[in-house]
């Protein structure tokens, strides 16, 4: 279901996260299936990328949260182009950006696993997948779910 | 008061100092004016480069006194136009020349630009483990959302390409001078959908160089002046640094605003419109938010005629980095002065006086521009 399906190390090597001082805790979070951003004490808001600040506040008082790992499709690209040789048998691969039912201006990146052969639509209700690649990564998938009005909190 | 090329290619076979060179010869015997005359040099880097400390030596030059070698690519290729003005205007430097030469075809690529530690790299590991690495793919998720929203169709970014392409025909430097059609647009392989082939822009070999002086000097020299009448910066937003959630609305909407009101004009009053074009889609986002056409009415603007010769706005008129090269919109400026010296043969746009040039519409960081004057 991942780009890392196959085991050629390159393209593994390739793909894989560079985490920064901010977001070990995010991809921890992946690895344990839960999807946690750091979340403001004052004022509430989430932060994403994952910082240690608030971008409404400037209020270093955060707290790592989870999420419910529900959300709508924002946005979507289907890639042709292989962007590095090691892809070349992974065309074409569909990716989205979900904004997250918690908070409209965090859009998170996935990997489109579907739904039944579905195909995003903007809107269209979704939830997190976790894709596990080996025993450090985890990644997001996003799935197509059925009714329920997206934009509800 | 002077511009300069060199070849645009897909090979070069020369170093990209050698590129810088020739260009900036190019521009000073241009301008009239002599390398010893130089005491500014300001450029950018993503991807291959040449940097002013590299470039003065082998220039010869021994004392100068401003230079600047900015981090970034398109939202800052109209910054070292602005703040070269402002070296002049306050007596920091007397004649700079601005320039951008690379290699991007033959030696480094851009297209793979994004990835590594350190280059602006916080938000690339939320990406790259799903295949998201190349600059077309971020483009291209903004694009979405405007048809999206707008309604805007594959047909729409074609009128853009096509537009492009026929101006390119008329161009003696641009690489690509094959007429196509919607039908050839439409025909042309995804990339990333939405978009295709033709909606991406070139990776080519090449230098512009661009020599800027005082009003007082510029009198005396060989090329006809062109004025810098207004310069400006806007910072924009990336696709996901949670601060905007609307992808169709991008920092020339801010940038807009600011360069008119410095320059005392409106968008009717804009003759030529030369916008940073790395993509179709960014080409629409500035002619709405520049004002030519309404919010989210770019698709239709475009597909009316309205970008070409003899339109309301004809746009792109060296066929931009989609036909002509990608120079990194230093051939963007480059074009704006020849319209408006009136040099562009069967291009040209008659009697224009007011040209409109632009980096990056700030949809991914930021957005700088100019307006210029015919003197």
């Amino acid at each position: 279901m991942t780009l890392f399906a196959s085991a050629d190390e390159p393209k593994a090597a390739f793909l894989r996260p560079l985490p920064d001082r901010d977001s070990e805790p995010f991809w921890n979070g992946l690895r344990d299936k839960q999807l946690l951003l750091p979340r403001c004490n004052n004022d509430g808001t989430y932060m994403f990328p994952a910082r240690t600040f608030c971008n409404r506040c400037l209020s270093f008082d955060v707290t790592w949260t989870e999420l419910s790992g529900q959300g709508s499709v924002f946005s979507w690209i289907v890639t042709h182009h292989a962007p590095h040789k090691s892809l070349a048998s992974t065309v074409p691969f569909t990716t989205v950006q979900v904004r997250v039912r918690e908070q409209d201006d965090v859009l998170i990146p996935g990997t489109w696993v579907g739904g039944a052969g579905q195909a995003p639509e903007w809107g269209m209700p979704v939830a997190i997948e976790y894709l596990t690649v080996d025993d450090e990564l985890t990644l997001i998938g996003w799935r197509a779910q059925k009714g329920g009005d997206p934009s509800s909190d | 008061v002077g511009v300069g090329f060199t070849e645009f290619s897909s090979n070069s076979g020369v170093s990209t100092l050698s590129l810088a060179a020739r260009a900036i010869k190019n521009a000073l015997v241009d301008a009239g004016l002599s390398v010893a005359d130089v005491d500014g040099l300001a450029t950018f880097a993503v991807g291959d480069s040449v940097g002013p400390a590299q470039l003065a030596p082998a220039l010869g030059l021994n004392d100068v006194s401003y230079y600047v070698n900015h981090r970034g690519g398109g939202s800052i290729s109209h910054a070292i136009i602005g703040e070269a003005a402002m070296a002049v205007a306050t007596g920091i430097a007397t004649t700079v020349v601005c320039y951008r030469a690379l290699n991007s075809r033959s030696e480094v690529r851009m297209s793979s630009a994004g990835r590594g530690r350190g280059n602006e790299s916080m938000e690339e590991q939320y990406k790259n483990p799903y295949g998201w690495v190349m600059p077309v793919q971020a483009y291209a998720m903004a694009a979405r959302q405007h048809m999206v929203k707008y309604g805007t169709k594959s047909e729409h970014w074609g009128a853009i390409s096509v537009n492009q392409r026929a101006f390119a025909v008329k161009n003696d430097r641009a690489t690509l001078r094959k007429p196509i059609t919607l039908d050839d647009y439409l025909a042309s392989r995804w990339i990333a959908e939405p978009f295709r082939l033709f909606d991406c822009c070139l990776e080519s070999d090449g230098a512009c160089a661009i020599v800027i002086t005082s009003a007082e000097r510029a009198r005396d020299l060989r090329a006809k002046p062109v004025k810098i009448a207004a310069a400006g910066w806007a910072l924009g937003h990336s696709l996901m640094s949670n601060q905007w959630s609307d992808q169709t609305e991008s920092a020339a909407t801010f940038l807009a605003k600011r360069l008119y009101t410095m320059a005392g004009i409106g968008p009717d009053e804009i003759d030529v419109a030369e916008l940073y074009d790395c993509f179709t889609h960014s080409v629409l986002m500035q002619l709405e938010d520049y004002g030519f056409c309404p919010k989210g009415e770019g698709g239709p603007f475009a597909a009316s005629g309205a970008i070409g010769l003899g339109g309301k706005i004809p746009t792109n008129t060296h066929g931009g980095f989609l036909s002509e090269a990608y120079i990194h919109g230093m051939n963007t400026l480059c074009e704006a002065v020849l319209q408006l010296r009136g040099e562009c043969g069967d291009r040209q746009v008659l009697g224009a006086e007011v040209a409109l040039s632009t980096g990056q519409p700030g949809v991914i960081t930021g957005q700088t521009a100019g307006v210029l004057l015919r003197t």
